[in-house]
């Protein structure tokens, strides 16, 4: 049997097999179809399986990544959500939370809400802070209310009410008369979907839910026809937002929950060789032509943010803690009048792309400065699946070069040096607010291009290490069929926990974690299979911001061992403690797991040489000039023998450039990894 | 520029990611909502001459990035390694402190013994003493009423707190506690600080970083010069309003002649009003300031956005306003309440740019933020427990490409709300509505952003509201090219019952319980004549509320019958409206219209050079009565010309300026 990982990226689609033993034994690229995305994934799986000679009976877990749900959300491409308020409050979504993306702007852009005000229908109905109902909800107004709405077979309702999270009651009996009145349209409340305080952003989460119920719904029904068209039966899952995965039908009605499947992937797949390799702290650099991200990963998993936004939408469940750091090999450069040079902000996307592409770009980008210093094979790029033209490259650059006095090597290699610092610049704050100290960081560098400037960008950042994992293209892919079943819940407490006392902090975890086994019992997790998490978000009375405080599953719950386990946590984040303050809980969580079948192996089997790419030498340009490096193929390494930068190590999904000063050796999992040359 | 242009590069990146990186380190180790959720703080770094060389953009508050250190320099001598000074003078640095509430700490960066630059972060505090919690009133009448005031004193010394100077601090601090957790938090992000500098130095060797960080303001230099040169050359004049000082009800002008020569631009503030008698003055040190130059460097960069973030922005820029001036005001002063002053110094410089750039700039903004403050009884202790329930803004005015931005703003600080879900949870209200308020953007072409509607009830006895900053209440936003003005704010008590009451700009309110108060903010000013704005965008804002049906007609000649528009009476209205729409660059609106029927633009240049005449102990007696002599002659008969204003001072001079019992 064997289980296929699959990610759905804006270029290409790509696929990972798995077979008994936890062994990858086959990835596969295809360029993706955006008009209708399962075309590509069909023919990526049917070609991967022919390829390792297993027919699609032999399937028993596709597992499928995608980007298309944050898509949606960024291109308003979705339903045309009606959105139901508390009378007083239906602009919720233009006010949001009054702060706008760029501070400075003379003339600042009108955001343009999820929802326009014209289909924002405020409904009478009160619940107070503590959870007591004021005003029901009032039928009669509501009825006459939705004969006004405008409905279509792209409808879908999201009810979201003032204080919610307290008390559903209101939201339910608002459910039932929509229900009531549109049978076949989707409806979304927001305390069933994340029953969390601040209106503005829980809001959101319902309203980005509605949007995407039918987009996904309707993506998912199709690729599972398709699938089983092809005698493909197995069950389908879909990576979540925070890591693990879900049923691609509990995908199909809460898709918020897989906004950021793609990347929670990719960094699940860099956890795991990760810690493999006994990295404990690192960040993942996932670039390709058109992005470059990072996320933050622990020793034990993702590092979640409760605080993730998709363009300016703040996400208010957990999701991966990913974040942009520029636009990645597609950023377009420039020099300016004073004679500095520009990369960025703007990209030359996937189309036309970088000049090098020859598919009509004429810009210089960060890609072509890679190919004229000799980082890149024109031959072999994407395993030869693009051939690079130096010609055009050369041409795109020329005009730098003449601004900046300099060859037009030098010109590209600095081109790279301020592309690498801007990267930095990016990198060195966001790790700072993590409390992430650089010099213990280990960058895992996957996607086409992450590799390839990563070893600049450690030394540049005097990073710990760097390791790329077997297979850098298809990383996503491979993180979405290791993942495990994964459910998040959450409960709003605010109080203090000493008056909130050991009973009821007991019984409140008690109702979590019923929800979280119902949800894994669903998704057929039996009791053995899972592992619930306890989480608390906690302050002390007076403090400006909680401190999520993870709770060891062996000890006893108790609120003096709640105390004790934050009082830790504070003490090791700012150095002291203050044992007569009040400490309020704000919330408590669940995180569930549920192994998925089947054994994981860190290791890639080899696979036999099909590539067009040779071993050599070649000239390589860095910032002291020329210097010819070695070519390697990393399917010759050797378990344990260094390379010595400079060098080039090729793959069919990537190139692994060794500045010199960093020394690549290859680890037993198939991963490289890069280190600082020890002097002596 | 000495640098070479790699390297320069790639040491601005560093310089910007390590400002940026001390901000966060604030962010997460302050202790107080101003701090963490408000983000009322920023942190930069400055050069050996008191100049800043990167300041962060997307975090915090930005406007001092043309803060002129030097003084403040001066002052933190000598410096030795692990040293760290603290002030909120803005006496004694010339404004590096605007007021007592933001605590300013400085720490000397060192590389190998050798002083390389400096550390500049600032946070407001929640309170530094003074005449009432949260130190801030606007009726303060001098400084001393405004809190604990710190001249530049050493903090640390080789790394070390000087107890004494803490314990001195915080004994006058109402809120010791989350004063020292915040200056602790600024104090370790200067210390990252200097190391990363420190990091560079071993790297690159101090001699290039010390280049760099001139290189990367003179590139911001000439790239500033380049864009004032596409300004068209000439002298540009604009004033505008507070509608008073709280303490008096006369309104308070700032007023700006603006000259653009080459590459040059002027700003002077001269003709301004003298300092008032509340807290609303803007210790500036009379020169280029952030409070009164900010715009013009927002517009610089709206011209060139590549010009680098820092002091550079400067160089082309030369402010100036007389000592005595509500910008400069004559120690001491009180300065609490700057804010609202400095909103419409903005305003000032846009009206002004607005006719050097003639159909490139929005309308006026919103132009008031409003942080509603409550105190309720704890039901424990009966001490008072203070918050702010929320900050009201207004829209953005209407702009040549598009409306202005409804209930949200951004032109001086980036603040954020407070859900209403925290505020019921913290504060006995509730709220009723938060919303847009209808009809409030000013008609245009591009209708300037609605302001909003705040409306809580109090649900407990023995509460207080109060809410500073209530402005443009009176004088409205401006329309630009024929746009018409926003409408103004107004606060109300009980609306819709038969108890209502129209409260105004209220001081203090101490409501029963069940008393609904109700706030409603200014909107921005439209841009261009509403007469031409496209019917179907008239109809889509009736269909979406923010227009009523009574205004699409009245102000945009649009005739809404049902759900559509009534075409034929559309036209005909339009036609008959087209000859009052306004030709001009400014609506202005009735209330200044009023207003300078009695005060033309010459007799309040007149009054502002006669009270600079007067001396200065003297000036706010001789001012008040000067200016109810004229409102009551004026109301007489004809309006006061400048000579009968120079009669009247010149007789006061001349009795030794005591009037006649």
């Amino acid at each position: 049997m064997y289980r296929a990982g699959i990610d759905v990226g804006g270029t290409f689609t790509d696929v990972v097999l798995m077979d008994h033993q936890g062994l990858v034994v086959m990835t596969h690229k295809v360029p993706s179809t955006p008009a209708s995305p399962q075309e590509a994934v069909l023919q990526g799986l049917s070609e991967a399986l022919e390829k390792a000679g297993a027919p699609p009976a032999d399937l028993d877990v596709v597992a499928h990544g995608n980007t298309l749900g944050v898509n949606a959300v960024i291109q308003r491409r979705g339903a045309e959500v009606v959105l139901l308020t508390t009378a007083g409050f239906g602009d919720v979504l233009e006010l949001a939370r009054l702060r706008m993306s760029d501070p400075l702007a003379l003339v600042p852009r009108r955001p343009r809400p999820m929802v326009p005000r014209n289909r924002v229908f405020e409904v009478s109905e009160r619940t107070s802070a503590a959870g007591s109902v004021r005003q029901r909800l009032d039928v009669e107004q509501l009825r006459e209310t939705l004969k006004d709405i405008p409905v279509s077979n792209q409808t879908a309702v999201a009810i979201a009410f003032l204080n919610s999270y307290a008390n559903d009651a209101n939201e339910k009996a608002a459910r039932a008369e929509v229900q009531a009145a549109f049978p076949n349209l989707p409806v979304v409340t927001s305390s069933e979907l994340w029953p969390e305080a601040r209106e503005y952003e829980r809001t959101l989460f319902t309203v980005m839910n509605a949007f995407l119920v039918p987009v996904m719904r309707v993506y998912y029904e199709k690729l599972r026809t398709a699938l089983k068209d092809r005698g493909v039966r197995c069950r389908i899952l879909i990576p979540r937002s925070s890591g693990g995965v879900m049923d691609i039908d509990e995908a199909g009605t809460t898709p918020i929950h897989t906004l950021l499947s793609g990347p929670a992937a990719g960094a699940t797949g860099a956890h795991f060789f990760a810690k493999a390799l006994g990295v404990t702290a690192s960040v993942t650099l996932d670039m390709g032509g058109t992005s470059a991200d990072v996320a933050f990963v622990g020793p034990e998993g993702l590092v979640h943010s409760t605080d993730n936004h998709v363009g300016e939408l703040p996400v208010i469940a957990p999701t991966v803690d990913v974040s942009a750091i520029g636009a990645g090999g597609g950023s377009i450069v420039r020099v300016d009048v004073s004679g500095l040079i520009q990369v960025g902000p703007d990209s030359a996307g996937a189309d036309p792309g970088p000049a090098c592409y020859g598919r009509g770009g004429i810009q210089p980008t960060v890609t072509d400065a890679y190919l004229l210093c000799g980082y890149l094979n024109p031959e072999n790029f994407l395993g030869g699946r693009l051939k690079l033209e130096p010609i055009l490259a050369r041409q795109a650059m020329e005009p730098i070069a003449a601004r900046l006095g300099m060859t037009l090597e030098s010109a590209a290699s600095a081109v790279l040096q301020v592309a690498i610092a801007n990267m930095a610049a990016e990198l060195f704050p966001l790790m700072a607010r993590r409390r992430v100290d650089p010099r213990e960081t280990t960058l895992v560098a996957y996607g086409g291009a992450g590799p390839t400037i990563a070893g600049l960008l450690l030394q540049e950042m005097n990073l710990k290490q760097m390791v790329v994992p077997p297979g850098p293209g298809t990383l996503c892919a491979l993180g979405a069929v290791i993942s495990p079943f994964k459910v998040d819940q959450v409960r709003m407490v605010q109080a203090n926990l000493e008056e909130l006392g050991t009973n009821l902090l007991q019984q409140y975890y008690a109702d979590l974690e019923t929800e979280a086994i119902r949800w894994l019992e669903a998704q057929g997790v039996g009791a053995s299979a899972r592992q619930l998490i306890r989480g608390a978000d906690v302050r002390y009375k007076g403090q400006p911001a909680d401190l999520f405080v993870e709770l060891s599953p062996e000890q006893s719950l108790t609120a003096e061992s709640l105390r004790g386990s934050f009082e830790a946590q504070h003490h090791d984040i700012y150095g002291f403690t203050d044992p007569k303050a009040a400490v309020i809980v704000t919330k408590l969580r669940i995180a569930g797991y549920g192994r998925t079948n089947g054994e994981v192996q860190p290791r890639t089997r080899n696979r036999e040489s099909d590539k067009g790419g040779q071993a050599g030498s070649r000239k390589l340009h860095f910032a002291l000039g020329w210097t010819t490096g070695q070519i390697l193929l990393w399917e010759d390494l050797q378990v344990g023998a260094p390379v010595s930068g400079p060098a080039v190590i090729e793959s069919e999904d990537t190139s692994i450039v060794v500045p010199p000063g960093l020394v690549c050796t290859l680890h037993e999992t198939g991963a490289c990894i890069l280190t600082r040359i020890v002097e002596a | 520029m000495r640098s070479d242009p790699v390297t320069l590069g790639v040491l601005s990146a560093r310089f910007q990611a390590i400002a940026d990186e001390m901000a966060t380190v604030v962010q997460r180790t302050a202790s107080t909502i101003f701090v963490v959720e408000t983000a009322d703080f920023t942190t930069m770094l400055l050069d050996t001459r008191g100049r800043v060389f990167a300041c962060p953009m997307k975090i915090g508050i930005t406007v001092f990035v043309g803060l002129d250190c030097r003084k403040l320099l001066e002052l933190c001598a000598p410096a030795e390694e692990g040293d760290v000074f603290v002030t909120n003078d803005w006496h004694g640095t010339k404004g590096a402190s605007t007021h007592l509430s933001d605590i300013v700490v400085i720490r000397p960066f060192f590389w190998k013994d050798r002083l390389i630059g400096y550390g500049y972060a600032f946070s407001h505090a929640t309170d530094v003493g003074g005449k009432l919690p949260g130190s801030i009133s606007p009726t303060s009448s001098d400084t001393f009423q405004e809190g604990i005031r710190i001249p530049v004193t050493k903090l640390f010394a080789r790394d070390e707190v000087r107890d004494d100077v803490l314990q001195m601090i915080l004994a006058n601090c109402r809120a010791p506690h989350d004063n020292w957790g915040d200056i602790k938090g600024l104090v370790a992000a200067m210390r990252m600080g200097e190391n990363r500098i420190r990091e560079l130095c071993d790297r690159y060797g101090a001699e290039m970083v010390g280049i760099a960080t001139e290189d990367v303001i003179e590139v911001a230099g000439e790239k500033a010069r380049a864009a004032v040169r596409r300004i068209p050359d000439g002298e540009y004049r604009f004033a505008d309003y507070l509608d008073s000082d709280v303490v008096s009800d006369h309104p308070v002008r700032l007023a700006l002649n603006l000259t653009v020569t080459g590459d040059e631009l002027m700003l002077d503030w001269s003709h301004s009003a003298t300092q008032v008698q509340g807290a609303f003055n803007v210790p500036t040190g009379g020169t280029n300031h952030p409070w009164i130059t900010y715009r013009a460097l927002t517009l610089l960069r709206h011209l060139d956005p590549t010009i680098p973030f820092n002091s550079g922005l400067l160089t082309p820029i030369q402010a100036k306003a007389p000592e005595g001036s509500v910008l400069n005001p004559h120690f001491p002063a009180a300065t609490g309440v700057r804010f609202p002053t400095a909103l419409r110094a903005n305003d000032v410089m846009l009206g002004a740019l607005a006719q050097a750039l003639p159909s490139q700039l929005p309308a006026a903004g919103g132009g008031a933020m409003v942080p509603v403050v409550f105190s309720e009884p704890d039901p424990a202790s009966g001490r008072p427990r203070v918050l702010t329930l929320q900050v009201l803004l207004g829209g953005t005015g209407g702009n040549p490409k598009d409306d202005g931005i409804d209930g949200r703003n951004c032109e001086l600080a980036m603040l954020r709300n407070t859900p209403v879900e925290v505020t019921e949870r913290n504060a006995s209200v509730e709220v009723l509505a938060y919303r847009l308020r209808q009809d409030s953007g000013g008609a245009g072409f591009h209708r300037g952003g609605t302001g909003i509607e705040y409306t809580v009830r109090v649900l407990r006895p023995g509460c207080v509201i109060t809410a500073r900053g209530l402005e443009r209440y009176n004088f409205q936003p401006w329309g630009l090219e024929g746009g018409l003005p926003g409408i103004q704010g107004r606060t109300i008590l009980n609306r819709g019952t038969p108890q209502e009451r129209e409260i105004g700009r209220f001081d203090a309110l101490a409501p029963a319980p069940h008393d609904v108060v109700t706030f409603l903010t200014a909107g921005g000013g439209g841009w261009g004549n509403p007469l031409e704005r496209p019917g179907e965008k008239v109809l889509a804002d009736f269909q979406s509320g923010v227009v009523s049906v009574q205004a699409a007609q009245s102000e945009y000649g649009v005739v809404i019958k049902g759900d559509e528009i009534d075409w034929v009476a559309t036209e005909a209205l339009r036609a008959r409206m087209a000859p009052e729409a306004r030709a001009g660059t400014y609506s202005f609106g009735q209330w200044r219209s009023k207003h300078e029927r009695t005060w033309s633009e010459a007799l309040q240049d007149q009054l502002v050079s006669h009270l600079f005449a007067t001396p200065v102990a003297l000036r706010s007696y001789v001012s008040k009565v000067l200016v109810n002599w004229v409102i009551a002659e004026s109301a007489q008969g004809a309006p006061i010309g400048a000579a009968q204003l120079t009669k009247r001072w010149e007789e006061m001079r001349e009795k030794g300026w005591v009037e006649d019992v």
